[in-house]
């Protein structure tokens, strides 16, 4: 019993510290694609090869969207975890 | 108690970000056992289709097989009539021999006696190279025509 409610004590817990996990990932993975983004302003800027610029818009948005499947898919994962914890 | 706060953080920052990208690895992992699976069913397909013409051409060489067979019952059957008509015409040869006092020397004199009476009775000599009815005796002559013979027929 009392190992059930320290369970539950500890569940909002690790919910947060892997939350903050989390995010800390989704934003350093972010980054590559805001800098990424930056770049083909840049570049844009400077009237670069075209066919480079799609490259890296192209490269941008894949690792934005596969971050964000994995931010997702972290999230239900641990949501659903700390439930089962409570 | 912050020291204890960071390492639990740490802990479980490294346990998120093992859990972050595990989606990925299943994704590859999948999409490797997919092509293996694949790769095998291809072979697998491929050891099928070898079986499947194995099969077929086994069956043509079956339905080959009974045809002889059956050609060769109807030749069995053939043969045996043939034996058994074989076998009859034996007998009555050997009933007819034996019925002509089984001596065929006999046989043979008393042909050659016919053969002589015939050729008298034709005029010719038996057993010569006279029989010839351009030859011999009564032998038909050829007499050559006259001129004036040879003017009337033209």
């Amino acid at each position: 019993m009392e190992e059930n409610t320290d369970q539950t004590k500890w569940a909002p817990k690790t919910f947060f510290f892997e939350a903050v996990s989390g995010i800390l990932i989704f934003i350093t993975i972010a980054l590559a694609a805001i800098f990424l983004s930056y770049s083909v302003s840049y570049l844009e800027a400077i009237k670069f090869d075209p066919v480079i610029i799609y490259g890296l818009k192209a490269a941008e948005y894949a690792i934005f969207g596969c971050d964000l499947f994995l931010f997702a898919v972290f999230l239900f994962a641990t949501t659903k975890k700390t439930y089962r914890g409570l | 108690m912050e020291t204890t706060l960071f390492s639990e953080f740490k802990s479980t920052f490294i346990t998120s970000a093992h859990n972050y990208f595990s989606p990925l690895a299943k994704i590859w992992s999948f999409v490797c056992t997919s092509s293996r699976l694949e790769t095998a069913a291809r072979l697998q397909l491929d050891a099928l289709n070898k079986i499947e013409n194995k099969v077929l051409n086994l069956e043509s060489q079956n339905r080959d097989l009974l045809g002889l067979v059956r050609s060769l019952q109807i030749n069995q059957k053939s043969i045996s009539l043939l034996h058994a008509d074989f076998e009859r015409i034996n007998h009555e040869a050997h009933r007819i021999d034996t019925r002509i006092s089984g001596n065929p020397m006999k046989m043979h004199s008393r042909n050659i006696r016919v053969k002589a009476n015939l050729a008298k009775v034709r005029g010719h000599h038996v057993g010569s190279a006279t029989n010839s009815p351009l030859q011999g005796k009564g032998a038909v002559r050829w007499k050559k025509s006259t001129k004036h013979e040879r003017d009337q027929t033209s």
